[in-house]
């Protein structure tokens, strides 16, 4: 393979007619805030694609920009200071970040859907998590209040929570953390969205919790076939309910493919970072790795590599052009001049 | 020994944990005990009322307090407790309905200043700065003079002096109301702005503004008055305290009774409702728990 075929564009990949037809295609995503330098982006030419039934993770460390492309693709970006500068995100032919925000607001609980990470907060304390549940039905089907009920209890029970009619009239303060984020889980797909986005549904969760709701959120993905991008750090997950991967590292995509080629091949050192970082049951085998530092803020961003401060393997080029997303096997993509590894061993010394 | 342990100890009830709170505090009960007690003055006024509050009685000018004049009767032979006793109504209803229109104004200005900021708050924020540059009682004067000496006009202009308060507390609550999750999941299930406004919003800043009202009904009172004082409020011969004690202060060494009642129930009044508002801000208030 010559170099030169290595380096197409992936993105130019991406615009070639694939098998399925996604439900949602991402195509170079950028949002600023104002009030940083120009050229910095906090989410950076991001692209990728979901499809129909099929789970896409976002990997990254705090601050990576996975968040802020959750909210960019459901309409809740707090505008300003953020601000969309580029990109189209196609949902079912349409391209989200174009409509009016009435018609955001028509799909938004009912086409898309989102699980935030706190559960203990995202509730209403002044209603009864049934009538919450009850209210984002009524908002988008013409049925009366007596069937959006039932739904709402029809929607308790899917989330396996126990005596439903009784949790129906129950205050958020009087459930548990798990039971709030069931209850999140069921306001979300009460509309039986295409498309759920779950930011760190289980980041707030303790950890028998957390199995637990990624159990139901993966049982419940299976029944409905809906379409889900999962944002997470932790890998673990990753590796449990993932068919695509996404890492993002300070705003732009370093890696991207399928679950196994990601966890089987990481090609980018930060990925392999990543990777390293997980701690696993049994003996040890030397100690865990760290990636030093942190990510730079807006002000200190490198030109090159947004990677490369805190790179093993970076040298002058990194530093000073930034690499191309390339695909470096087939539907792999990584952003490092030196991906695939293998092929530079004169870094790896 | 066995140790029961109650598995599934189901939370105390917010509201239960309020009442709870606000009935242990004893300032707190004497202010409500107050409050309750000229209200129901206020209510039984026309059986309480011993003689006519209004007609003269030249035989009975100035009368020290006795069996049939329990607390005396003023210049003009009225007397005072009966005179007292339907002013409470005066007092009351000045602090009430003041309170309500201030509240009433203030309050949807300051959701919408608070929630959608931007030129609308930038426009609601700095007219509430420049009204609130001008002293209540100034305030309230100069409105009520321009309005005409009425009663209705008195609490009219006592509740627009109040509400730059609302406003900007309100403004204030939501700006943290609108950062909570909750708002957010309210949006990502597509609820619109006023429906969120109204329902997630609005309940989650009321604690606040209804101590605050609660506060400002004795501000409110004490405005009545001084607008009656000065003859900008209740107009003669219908009585409210501020009036009497208006004419009183003429016969301040001859018959200090003339001031000695309504200045008290003034007095008692407003340490009512503030006893009543500072126990509410405190069961209210969830740090102390």
């Amino acid at each position: 393979m010559t170099r030169t075929q290595a380096l197409r564009s992936s993105e130019d990949r991406l615009h070639q007619a694939q098998g399925a037809p996604s439900l949602l295609r991402v195509e170079n995503l950028s949002v600023r805030f104002d009030g940083s330098p120009d050229d910095v982006n906090v989410v950076d030419h991001v692209s990728f694609s979901v499809e129909k039934g099929k789970t896409l993770c976002i990997v990254g460390e705090s601050g990576c920009g996975k968040s802020v492309t959750a909210l960019a693709l459901m309409g809740l970006l707090p505008t300003p200071p953020a601000r969309i500068v580029a990109g189209r995100a196609l949902f079912a032919g349409q391209d989200l970040l174009a409509l009016p925000e009435r018609q955001r607001a028509d799909m938004r609980g009912n086409q898309t859907a989102m699980i935030f990470q706190e559960p203990m907060t995202s509730l209403n304390p002044v209603f009864t998590v049934g009538d919450q549940i009850t209210e984002g039905i009524l908002r988008h089907r013409a049925i009366s209040k007596a069937a959006a009920t039932e739904r709402a209890l029809e929607m308790l029970r899917r989330v396996r929570i126990p005596a439903p009619e009784k949790r129906m009239r129950a205050y958020p303060h009087e459930l548990s953390g798990g039971m709030r984020q069931r209850v999140m889980i069921a306001m979300a797909l009460a509309n039986e969205p295409q498309l759920l986005i779950a930011d760190e549904p289980t980041t707030a969760l303790d950890v028998t919790i957390q199995a637990q709701i990624i159990a139901l959120i993966r049982q419940l993905q299976a029944e409905s076939g809906m379409a889900m991008i999962l944002i997470t750090h932790d890998l673990g997950v990753v590796a449990e309910v993932a068919d695509e991967v996404v890492v993002m590292y300070a705003g732009r995509v370093v890696e991207r493919g399928a679950v196994d080629d990601i966890f089987a091949d990481p090609q980018h050192p930060y990925t392999i970072g990543l990777m390293g970082s997980v701690p696993s049951l049994g003996r040890r085998q030397g100690a865990l790795t760290t990636i030093p530092g942190t990510v730079p803020p807006a002000e200190l961003m490198p030109r090159g590599c947004r990677f490369s401060p805190r790179c093993p393997f970076a040298d002058q080029r990194c530093v000073s052009d930034p690499p191309p997303l390339v695909e470096i096997a087939p539907a792999h993509d990584a952003r490092c001049w030196y991906a695939p590894l293998e092929l530079h061993r004169e870094v790896l010394r | 020994m066995t140790l029961a342990i109650a598995e599934d100890v189901a939370l105390p009830k917010k509201r239960g944990r309020i009442l709870s709170k606000f009935l242990r505090n004893r300032g707190a009960i004497f202010g409500a005990a107050l409050v309750l007690f000229f209200v129901l003055v206020a209510i039984a006024a026309p059986l309480l009322a011993t003689h006519d509050p209004i007609k003269p009685s030249f035989a009975a000018i100035r009368k020290a307090p006795s069996a049939l004049y329990w607390f005396g009767t003023d210049e003009l032979g009225r007397d005072v407790f009966s005179r007292m006793v339907i002013g409470a109504r005066a007092s009351l209803l000045a602090g009430v309905v003041s309170v309500a229109i201030a509240v009433l104004l203030g309050v949807p200005f300051g959701l919408i200043s608070g929630y959608f900021g931007g030129w609308t708050d930038a426009v609601i924020s700095r007219s509430t700065e420049a009204m609130l540059a001008i002293p209540f009682l100034i305030f309230a004067i100069a409105l009520a003079a321009f309005l005409g000496p009425s009663l209705t006009n008195a609490m009219i202009a006592i509740g627009l002096s109040a509400m730059p308060i609302f406003v900007r507390l309100t403004r204030g609550q939501v700006l943290t109301i609108k950062a909570e999750d909750y708002v957010e999941g309210a949006r990502a299930i597509g609820l619109p702005n006023f429906w969120i406004i109204l329902r997630y919003i609005l309940p989650n800043v009321l604690p606040p503004i209804l101590v605050q009202a609660t506060l400002t009904v004795a501000t409110a009172i004490i405005a009545e008055a001084s607008l009656s004082f000065l003859g900008l409020g209740q107009q003669p011969p219908n009585p409210s305290w501020g009036s009497m004690l208006n004419t009183a202060k003429n016969f301040m060494t001859q018959a200090p009774w003339m001031s000695i009642f309504p200045g008290s129930a003034i007095f008692l009044i407003v340490l009512g409702f503030n006893l009543f508002g500072d126990g509410l801000r405190d069961a209210l208030d969830p740090r102390e728990n």
